[in-house]
């Protein structure tokens, strides 16, 4: 199992403070809906992550294997400095390259489809560049980084990622000129136009000075959240999808090999010379809102926190599946958290299908018939869970009916910053 | 100094010239002769015994192969395209070509690989002269070919082993590929000045 699973507890305890200080200084940093999108992409993007691994951690070693040339002795601190510098440049170019080229910007994207900006955007981490990123790190195997070193290393960073997604803390000073701060990275998810391709480093901010791409946060105005071309959607499915639909929409619209070609390697935006460019969103835009009720909300807690558990369960038992059965448990979770969105936007009949949803996943964990063998510990968690959403769900009905709310296609509305 | 570290030596000297050179080329031309120039740097250093490093040099020897010839492929006969005039394009054809060749020579282990992208750049090149009657074009391709050809078939000439004269060869193609580059830069420059004097660079 993965070992950055085990920060989980804290990071979640992490997000609570914040909202607690943020509510205390009275700031509106979190909204309901889109914690809960960017926790649901998170768990989902461990399970993902965990078969990527597979791949690119075997790659790396047979580099390491094969072609490394120097033996670098583990024990020694210095393996370790040049592992950190070296894992940290690299992660500035694919962090670039994921910006900069349409088809990994595909990829990350959903990291920035957030609005918001606090902790739980952390969690918002895609699904499918775990299959790109890898490959900008293969000259550290071709030097011969060990495999442990450079997996620690990449934890470290992962982690050292985290507490940078936050509003609450301001400028901070010397640092902010060395290290990506919450100010410098800030500035990487604003869609002002002095933030866009800003600010890519994941732990040193020197990397973006040398290469001409640092900027420093304004105090005369605050950053706008978010992309260009907004997701305005829950679903962390669409917000994995999207572009690279877009991607193959365009690609097909476009005349001609090369054309289609750069639909893909060119940079976010491009367009043909034949093909009027789409319209983006001003800075100003608006944040993309639906209508929650305290039952929705309630609904949304248990939910996520089933899937949490569903993630769990499938990390903790994935060594004796078989792999076709981890893929099609890792896709039940998926579309169980696409649901959950069709539910918050308020589409028409979300909430019958949520609970035929609920049932046809929860009901099999009850019974026993899952993907691997269950505890009873492990059914009654899926009777608990099943009952609770059922109960939820009905509430949120009977207050839907009560306050006669337009739950419709037509309730999702945009809100005002 | 053996032949073979003076020979790697020489190629290393052609194709950094090229890649770092006053002259500033086309980035597909510049980034193929960095690979190659790598690989003989690595060449140099092992044969000479200053730095034993052979499977790194025998990686970058495979990169060179695999997507440095193909580049300068590229360079000489789409000069327009974006991945021989683009910076950008330039780097993502090489990193991704790198990737493939990393991935269907170590871990599918079809080494042939290699010797298949160095012979369709070489033929690729050569068609390319001959169509359009371009004999600097023509010749870098049909001098590739043969050198390929020699080393794949372990042709000897007295002292020279094999790789002496892959590494010659390589390093007289990379010179008519320098010149062809300058040739048609200097021809550019006199379309774009109808007086028919040089621009400035």
């Amino acid at each position: 199992m993965s070992l950055i699973l085990y920060a989980i507890p804290f990071f979640l305890a992490l997000m609570l403070i914040e909202i607690l200080v943020a509510r205390k200084q009275g700031k509106p940093v979190y909204r309901f809906h889109d914690a809960v999108t960017s926790l649901n992409i998170g768990f989902i993007s461990e399970t993902i992550r965990s078969l990527a691994k597979l791949m690119s951690i075997a790659v790396y070693a047979l580099m390491v294997d094969q072609v490394a040339s120097f033996t670098w002795d583990i024990k020694h601190p210095a393996v370790w400095i040049v592992a950190f510098f070296m894992y940290d440049f690299f992660y500035y170019w694919a962090h670039r390259s994921g910006h900069e080229v349409n088809l990994l910007w595909a990829s990350h994207v959903v990291h920035h489809s957030s609005e918001d900006f606090n902790l739980a955007t952390a969690f918002r981490q895609s699904w499918t560049n775990q299959f790109f990123y890898w490959l900008f790190y293969l000259p550290m195997a071709i030097m011969g980084i060990p495999v442990a070193v450079f997996a620690i290393t990449a934890l470290m960073s992962a982690v050292y990622q985290f507490w940078v997604h936050t509003q609450l803390i301001r400028k901070m000073g010397w640092a902010d000129r060395i290290l990506v701060t919450p100010a410098n990275h800030r500035v990487h998810h604003g869609r002002n136009a002095y933030c866009i391709d800003r600010n890519y480093g994941g732990t040193l901010i020197i990397w973006d000075r040398l290469f001409g791409t640092f900027a420093a946060e304004r105090d005369n105005e605050p950053v706008v959240y978010g992309t260009l071309k907004p997701l305005n959607s829950w679903s962390p499915v669409w917000g994995n999808f999207k572009n690279f639909a877009g991607i193959y929409r365009d690609a097909l619209a476009a005349n001609g090999w090369r054309n289609k070609l750069m639909v893909v390697f060119a940079p976010p935006g491009w367009t043909p010379s034949d093909v009027a460019p789409r319209p983006e969103k001003a800075q100003s835009a608006h944040r993309f809102e639906t209508l929650s009720t305290p039952w929705q909300k309630i609904y949304g807690v248990v939910a996520t926190a089933t899937i949490l558990f569903l993630v769990l369960d499938l990390l903790t038992s994935a060594a004796g599946m078989s792999m076709p059965l981890r893929l099609a448990y890792t896709a039940a979770i998926a579309i169980s958290t696409a649901c959950i969105a069709r539910l918050f936007e308020g589409r028409r009949h979300a909430l019958a299908l949520e609970a035929i949803r609920s049932l046809l996943l929860l009901g099999p964990l009850a019974m026993g018939w899952w993907f691997h063998a269950v505890t009873p510990a492990g059914r009654a968690a899926g009777a608990v869970a099943l009952l609770l959403s059922l109960g939820c769900l009905v509430m949120n009905q009977r207050e839907l009916t009560s306050k006669s709310f337009p739950i419709t296609e037509s309730a999702i509305k945009p809100e005002a910053t | 100094m053996n032949l073979q570290a003076l020979f790697d030596g020489l190629l290393a000297a052609t194709a950094f010239y090229i890649a770092w050179g006053p002259a500033r080329f086309a980035p597909a031309l510049r980034l193929g002769c960095l690979l190659l120039g790598s690989a003989a740097v690595l060449g140099t250093l092992r044969f000479s015994g200053l730095l034993a490093l052979p499977q790194l040099h025998q990686y970058f020897s495979m990169l060179g192969a695999g997507v440095g010839l193909p580049m300068l492929a590229i360079a000489l006969t789409q000069p327009g395209s974006a991945v021989a005039s683009q910076r950008r394009f330039a780097w993502i054809f090489a990193v991704i070509a790198a990737v493939v060749c990393t991935l269907v020579v170590m871990v599918v282990q079809w080494k042939l690989w290699t010797s298949v992208c160095a012979i369709l750049a070489a033929l690729s090149i050569l068609g390319y002269g001959t169509l359009r009657k371009r004999l600097l074009t023509a010749a870098a391709g049909l001098l590739m070919l043969l050198t390929l050809l020699a080393f794949a078939l372990k042709f000897q000439v007295g002292a020279l082993l094999p790789g002496d004269i892959l590494h010659i060869g390589l390093a007289a193609t990379l010179a008519l590929i320098g010149r062809w580059a300058i040739d048609s830069r200097a021809a550019d420059a006199t379309a774009q000045d109808p007086s028919g004097r040089r621009s400035r660079p």
